[in-house]
């Protein structure tokens, strides 16, 4: 089993898409890097300009009293309260914020990766060559959800690496890295690739289905665009039960639903166990040719 | 024991709105251990079906198969180590190369490297190795199936049209390479519509024809299962020919530019005593030999279709 496992990572991380999706999005990374370095700005000028910036906009904002929603009484306070105070600083201890910012991102991917690996499969016929060395069709599904599993995980984490990596400099060189909280920032990498996993495995499980990338794909969008949406609108009271909600609840660990963060984990393993072992259904006797 | 055995074979598909298709109806079948068994069939008449069966790919509908020993379900893990198998087209990654794919199975199998280079060897592909797969020829492609099917040394060999594709240097290679595995004792069975190359290289075949066993043994006995046995006379006046034979006694008919005789094979020197004695004197004097694709056709009913 574990080498089943070792050589359908070996296959993962060998494709082509994954390698792709890795360089682009290094690429745009490092492209954001730049951007950040060029944007942030940390001398006293700049923080002099800010401050003068902000002074305008409490001033204009103080006109407008009983006008635009701000009220005649104490505009003042209301304008110093509520305009925001902008830093041309980049932060560094903002970055678990731009990572849960970026795990759709993440997640999305780790999605289409998930269901390529196994919609590629079947496209070229490779589980029928793998069933003529292993026809123990229980591992063969574990190792490859295992895989799907473990390889969108990793990438998701390489992501959430390299992103960090890449904006360091901008707040080391032209920011701040004041109060980093870096615990923080590797428990949200964590949850972001755990959730790239399940999104991997989902994606896996659905291809296992439809023997088909696309229709995998297309599953997964037309359940969280369209029904998601639609029970969102119609059933409001069911919404603490959905896919979007709980990722959502688990990405931000703030409790916004009628169940605790932990029930949120639980119940999205339990939709991708139940997804695999539907997958383990529809392939347990299926013809493969 | 036999290498495989198939037992009441039958399988059959169900449309959604319930139409049945039969592939399979009821074959039974025997390979003995050693040497080449050579499978035919036309178009549909249910030999991939069978190989998908004894491989575990497809469920049957009802009937057994047990190949190496092995039922060929799940329980065919015990033995799956022991056989090599290459079923219709090659299933490789267009996007890895020659090698890669190769590797990804040898790992599979704890099979050391030196026997992917031996098998790249064996199939010609060496050079072209490190090529990715997509950049392949329908032959190299066909070539590389044959490699994975060997990377395990099997110990039986199912092999599913495996001359697809390949020019005639590599239908002489597949041959000769099958022949040595079959001579070295090893068990190749081999599907396929090339019946010259199935009679030069099998000892053994069976003949399918929708989705039932119509012919199997030996290939000398199949061949003398096929239509009578006579002699073929070529000589300037067929005509006459015919008239001096009929006068001895014997059935004659001119077909092809040639004269059929319904005697038996050895009774040469009796035809050409009758010819010369009315100073008619053959070009040429033969046995009318069946060929497999004689045999072929007429047991799966394809010599009828072509008239």
């Amino acid at each position: 089993m574990k080498t089943l496992v070792k050589v359908e990572l070996r296959r993962f991380f060998a494709r082509r898409l994954v390698r792709v999706l890795a360089g682009v999005m290094v690429l745009a990374f490092l492209a954001g890097g730049i951007a950040a370095f060029f944007v942030s700005d940390r001398s006293p000028s700049a923080a002099v300009e800010a401050e003068a910036n902000h002074q305008k906009e409490v001033a204009g904002c103080i006109d407008s009293a009983g006008r635009d929603g701000v009220p005649a009484a104490n505009a003042e306070a209301f304008c110093e309260q509520e305009v925001e105070r902008t830093d041309p600083r980049f932060f560094y201890s903002d970055m678990p914020d731009v990572l849960r910012g970026q795990a759709i991102l993440f997640v999305m991917i780790a999605w289409l990766v998930g269901a390529s690996f196994i919609g590629a499969d079947w496209h070229h016929r490779g589980i029928t060559t793998l069933l003529t060395w292993e026809p123990r069709r229980g591992r063969v599904l574990t190792s490859k959800i295992a895989a799907a599993a473990i390889g969108s995980f990793s990438v998701a984490l390489f992501f959430t690496a390299a992103l960090s990596i890449i904006l360091y400099p901008a707040a080391s060189l032209h920011g701040s890295v004041a109060g980093i909280d870096w615990m923080e920032q590797l428990k949200v990498a964590l949850v972001v690739s755990a959730l790239g996993a399940g999104a991997g495995v989902l994606g896996a499980s659905l291809a296992f289905i439809s023997r088909n990338t696309a229709a995998a794909l297309g599953a997964g969008f037309i359940y969280l665009a369209v029904l998601e949406g639609l029970i969102r609108g119609f059933k409001p009271a069911w919404a603490d039960w959905l896919v979007g909600e709980n990722a959502t609840q688990v990405l931000t660990s703030e409790v916004e639903l009628s169940h605790p963060v932990s029930t949120s984990a639980l119940l999205l393993v339990a939709y991708a166990a139940a997804l695999v072992v539907m997958a383990w259904m529809f392939f347990r006797r299926r013809e493969v040719g | 024991m036999n290498a495989i055995e198939v037992r009441g074979l039958h399988k059959e598909y169900r449309s959604i709105r319930g139409r049945r298709t039969v592939a399979v109806d009821g074959l039974d079948l025997a390979v003995e251990a050693g040497g080449v068994f050579g499978f035919l069939g036309p178009n549909g008449s249910g030999k991939t079906t069978t190989i998908r069966c004894l491989l575990g790919l497809a469920p049957t509908s009802a009937g057994s198969c047990e190949v190496l020993g092995a039922p060929s379900d799940s329980r065919l893990a015990s033995v799956i180590g022991r056989i090599g198998a290459l079923v219709e087209a090659p299933a490789l990654f267009p996007t890895f190369s020659g090698r890669r794919n190769l590797e990804l199975l040898a790992d599979l199998g704890r099979i050391p490297r030196t026997r992917v280079d031996e098998v790249l060897e064996t199939v010609g592909l060496r050079d072209r190795q490190k090529d990715l797969v997509k950049k392949y020829s329908l032959g190299m492609r066909q070539r590389l199936g044959i490699a994975a099917a060997l990377l395990k040394d099997p110990e039986l060999l199912i092999l599913d049209e495996p001359a697809n594709g390949l020019d005639p240097a590599g239908i002489k290679q597949v041959r000769s390479l099958l022949r040595r595995l079959g001579d070295e004792g090893r068990t190749v069975f081999v599907s396929s519509h090339l019946l010259t190359e199935v009679q030069q290289i099998c000892d053994h075949v069976a003949i399918l024809a929708r989705g039932r066993c119509v012919a199997s043994g030996p290939v000398s006995e199949v061949l003398r299962s096929g239509r009578a046995d006579g002699m073929v006379v070529k000589l300037a006046d067929l005509e006459a020919g015919r008239i001096a034979l009929q006068a001895e006694g014997m059935t004659a008919a001119i077909r092809d530019g040639a004269l059929y005789v319904d005697v038996p094979p050895d009774s040469g020197a009796l035809v050409s005593r009758a010819l010369a004695e009315r100073g008619l004197y053959p070009t040429e004097l033969r046995p009318d030999e069946v060929d497999l694709e004689t045999v072929f056709l007429e047991l799966t009913d394809q010599g009828e279709a072509a008239a």
